[in-house]
């Protein structure tokens, strides 16, 4: 590998294999490998199935126990796969924690929101005292009213639930923060106040962030780097400005053509064509190839490698810019 | 306040439903077919004297209508006549008959929510498995059983044990209270725990699914996310969420509940409303019959307001919503 | 990992089907024991043809060879008493159930399709079932109108049906919403022939769960009212039976061969109807599958219903 930075995430040759209810074996993540620093926003994109939301869920170590998981995941250089189910419950919240993508479900309705930080709080290092003052000091730092912990969820917005959801995660100074489609089914102007608590909540606690959404969009506003996700690879990763402006893979193309942009709202959008493939089904050659405008003779058989591309920073998986000849066997 | 419209709007509801039941108890034993006093007559001691008398107390020389201004004008004073048999006022034994239906339902109930809930917690979370197959199956064909013949299986069972009928033991003799209670007691066992037994299957699937459908929610997932441990994350998210509708379906099941009594009261000999129920139909004694049957289905009207209450305590959506959304 | 965490993992695949469904004791199971009953029931005739009570030996003889359940306290073939008891059990089952399914059918049908103050006047209806406690309401009509089998028939019935009208109900409220509904009636068919063929089609899976939970109910409530001598006492049920072995000292003899049969056999033919029921639910709509409509537990997806 190229990048030789650590990162306070390193997630290298991450694998995920489901067991399925007939006893077939779905491979639903396949060798991701990237790292984030500290304080850094980093981005997983990638249409529904593409295991965006999987590899966060392996990350948490949140998989059943039909998944199997391998490849190695580091926060600060220290190896947590595999560490056993107590080690997992010790670190998360403390060191990883998520904001999952339902805004609706993901707090319980019943406990009040000031509670339900509050029980998140003590799964920190300097649990007990002062979990009030820091309970609402996380609200504010996604912009909510202390007086808000006196709530239930129900008596909250959506975009309201959510930077609870936020504040909740980052109570205890996480080191990583994962949060998977934290804006889906919210408008414009109440997604951008999600995104900027989102923000504000790591820049504060100096935690990476994992942001993962289908929405180029999304991602290019908060993200610094990002990886594109399909079929379970990575296809495309590099500076989120290289991805948007400079994009070396067809698909990471398409998505940005087909994503609407602040900047230019007026733009007619494109559609990939296509659907995407089943999650986890194994295929000759490269994914995307069925749906690739850029298809060429190789394409079909030979499964193309994630190589850099013009600058260490920029990789792909695209037999455009590596032909299978120049390929090491 | 909303909150008090709320309420105020659930006992005006249980008013307007206890108005209905008593009209329909009214109409009932009016509209059955043959002059009442007829019907009466065929009792036991009914003499020429007894026939003028009732027909005089219920009215039924007048129209209809007027029978039924009475007929509430003297319910609203507690009167609700003279029993045939023992020629006392009706709303006096039917009193000592609820006194005694109190503790055999009370502890049904609790036996019933006991096993069904626990039953249902343990199939919801080894839900597809063995021992959640085997929870509804039991749940199930439990519930499918005659609830007099479970009663008539444990006294099978238990005859000799346990005493088979009655509600004290007519030989003891200046018993101290605590005889009295392990007396009452040991009565009570088989009797309450037929009911329970009758009861669980329901509350076991409904249990079982709730379990089901809240364990795939989001929050229970944000709590392990959390780190804590499975057991803390079932108890303290899951579980009360879960418990939400099974408290309305146990108000809910007074209705089959009281079906239950009436048949378990009769095979235990159980001085309460059932067994009154059961024994006015047996001596034709009409004022009782429809006595005990407004004081189920009062009961039911007033037992189904409770779990409303409980409910809304439980659940801040509807506690502070205001409305009943 | 424990058993625990697994358990709340289990919860995060909610797309599996088989978690969400009811496990079910088997459909064959049900529809074989079901059909054993019937056959035994239309062969009584054939197999005793002393008809029930017919004294063949000492009263409460013991299971032998010859009766292999036994003699009940009039010295009669518990056997024979079973099949020709289930001549009666079923038939009052299957009658109150049709009778039950084609009210609550209709009148589902109609107010959920058409709406309107019918639907409203429905409503109030099943509202005012849902609180009213189903036996003592039986037992008072039973012992106010006589007890000849055709009054325990149609006393079931009409406390039956809010039930099944109320799930019928919103299920044709839904199909109504549904396009190829809204699309058969702009191109002209009229009212009728948009129920027959397009509501009733949705809506049939659910009759026929209404009509299993319902010969099922008819035959447990039948058994009540028996229990309480409110029944003609010259056939025999499933429900006599156990009356019977109560009234006539079988728990005394311990003659458990007579005690059991018949609870045994109301509660078989109940859980299979339970299951056949259930089965049919899950065709109407998977999400169902979670809440048991059965008619007994109606009032509960009401409850739920009002409370989301």
């Amino acid at each position: 590998m190229s990048t030789t930075t650590t990162g306070c995430l390193d997630v290298r040759g991450l694998d995920v294999t489901l067991r399925s209810g007939e006893g077939r074996d779905l491979h639903l993540v396949r060798d991701v490998t990237f790292s984030v620093g500290s304080g850094e926003r980093f981005g997983l994109i990638g249409e529904s199935g593409c295991g965006k939301t999987t590899t966060l869920m392996s990350l948490m170590g949140l998989l059943g126990a039909d998944a199997t998981v391998g490849g190695e995941v580091r926060i600060d250089g220290t190896e947590i796969l595999g560490s056993g189910e107590r080690d997992v419950r010790r670190r998360r919240w403390s060191e990883i924690a998520v904001v999952f993508q339902g805004a609706m479900n993901s707090l319980n309705p019943v406990v009040t929101i000031g509670r339900q930080i509050a029980e998140a709080a003590r799964r920190g290092a300097g649990s007990g005292s002062g979990v009030r003052e820091r309970v609402h000091r996380v609200l504010e730092l996604v912009g909510l009213r202390a007086e808000v912990a006196r709530r239930y969820p129900h008596e909250l917005s959506g975009g309201m639930r959510q930077r609870v959801a936020i504040a909740m995660a980052v109570v205890c100074e996480p080191r990583v923060l994962l949060a998977d489609e934290p804006t889906t089914a919210l408008d414009v102007i109440v997604q951008a106040q999600v995104l900027t608590a989102l923000e504000n909540a790591c820049a504060e606690t100096g935690a990476a962030l994992v942001l993962v959404s289908h929405d180029m969009g999304v991602i290019g506003e908060v993200c610094d780097r990002a990886a594109v996700m399909y079929g379970g690879e990575i296809v495309e990763t590099g500076r989120i400005e290289t991805l948007l402006h400079e994009p070396a893979h067809p698909y990471t193309r398409l998505l940005v053509d087909a994503s609407p942009r602040l900047s230019d709202p007026g733009r007619e959008l494109a559609s990939i064509p296509g659907a995407p493939p089943r999650p986890g089904v194994d295929h000759a050659g490269c994914g995307f190839a069925p749906r690739c405008p850029d298809r060429f003779e190789p394409c079909g058989s030979h499964g193309p490698a994630l190589l850099p591309v013009a600058t260490a920073l920029q990789q792909a998986r695209c037999h455009l810019h590596h032909p299978p000849a120049e390929e090491a066997p | 306040m909303a909150p008090l419209r709320v309420i105020g709007r659930r006992l005006a509801g249980a008013g307007v439903l206890i108005w209905l039941a008593v009209t329909f108890d009214f109409f009932l034993f009016r509209l059955a077919p043959g002059n009442p006093v007829d019907q009466m007559s065929r009792i036991p001691q009914g003499s020429r004297q007894l026939q003028d008398q009732l027909t005089r107390e219920f009215g039924l020389d007048q129209p209809m209508v007027v029978q039924y201004v009475r007929y509430l004008e003297q319910l609203s004073q507690g009167n609700l006549g003279v029993s045939f048999v023992n020629r006392q006022p009706v709303t006096d034994n039917l009193i000592d008959a609820i006194v005694n239906t109190l503790p055999l339902v009370g502890l049904g109930l609790l036996i019933a929510i006991v096993l069904g809930i626990g039953l249902g917690i343990l199939a919801g979370a080894y839900r597809g498995r063995p021992i959640d197959h085997g929870a509804v199956t039991l749940a199930t064909f439990m519930y499918s059983l005659p609830p007099q013949w479970i009663g008539m299986v444990l006294l099978f069972l238990f005859a000799g044990t346990l005493p088979t009928g009655g509600m004290v033991d007519q030989f003891l003799i200046d018993p101290t209270p605590t005889q009295y209670l392990a007396d009452l007691g040991r009565h009570l066992l088989l009797p309450a725990l037929t009911l329970g037994l009758v009861m669980f299957g329901q509350y076991t699937l409904i249990m079982r699914s709730s379990m089901v459908e809240t364990l795939s929610d989001d929050y229970v997932l944000t709590a392990r996310a959390k780190g804590f441990r499975p057991r803390y994350v079932l108890r303290r998210h899951a579980l009360r969420n879960a418990l939400l509708p099974t408290v309305t379906l146990i108000g809910l099941s007074i209705g089959a509940m009281v079906g239950g009594a009436i048949l378990i009261e009769v095979v235990f000999s159980w001085p309460g409303v059932g067994r009154t129920i059961y024994d006015s139909i047996v001596a034709r004694d009409y004022p009782m019959m429809q006595g005990a049957f407004l004081v189920f289905t009062v009961s039911v009207v007033l037992f189904n307001l409770l779990a409303d209450a409980a409910y809304s305590l439980l659940d801040p959506r509807v506690r502070r919503a205001g409305a009943a959304r | 990992m424990s058993a625990a965490a697994e358990v709340l993992a289990r919860g995060r695949r909610r797309t599996r089907r088989r978690t969400r469904r009811l496990p079910s004791p088997g459909l064959a199971f049900s529809v074989a024991l079901l059909g054993v009953f019937a056959v035994g029931a239309l062969a009584a005739p054939a197999l005793f043809p002393d008809g029930s009570g017919a004294q063949v030996g000492a009263p409460y003889a013991t299971p032998s060879g010859a009766h292999l359940l036994g003699l009940d306290d009039a010295g009669a073939d518990v056997v024979a008493e079973l099949l020709w008891g289930a001549r009666v059990s079923l038939l009052v089952g299957v009658l109150a159930g049709v009778m039950t399914v084609i009210l609550g059918g209709v009148a589902g049908l109609v107010s959920g399709y058409f709406g309107g103050w019918f639907e409203a006047l429905l409503m109030r209806v099943t509202d005012f079932f849902l609180v009213i406690p189903v036996l003592p309401v039986m037992i008072v009509v039973a012992a106010l109108y006589g007890t000849r089998l055709v009054n325990t028939i149609v006393i079931i019935a009409l406390l039956s049906w809010p039930g099944t009208a109320r799930v019928v109900r919103s299920q044709a409220k839904t199909v109504r919403q549904r396009l190829y509904v809204r699309r058969a009636r702009a191109m002209g068919a009229s009212h009728g022939r948009t129920l027959v063929h397009h509501v009733l089609p949705q809506v049939a899976p659910l009759l026929g769960a209404s009509t299993a939970l319902a010969i099922g109910h008819a035959i447990f409530f039948e058994a009540a009212l028996r229990f309480l001598g409110l029944a003609d006492r010259n056939t025999t049920s499933w429900g006599q039976m156990i009356a019977d072995s109560f009234e006539r000292g079988a728990i005394t003899a311990e003659a458990w061969w007579v005690l059991l049969p018949p609870g045994l056999a109301i509660g078989l033919v109940l859980l299979s109807t339970t299951v056949i029921g259930r089965r049919f639910e899950q065709r109407t709509n998977p999400r169902l599958a979670v809440s048991h409509l059965g008619l007994r537990s109606f009032r509960r997806a009401a409850a739920a219903k009002e409370a989301s």
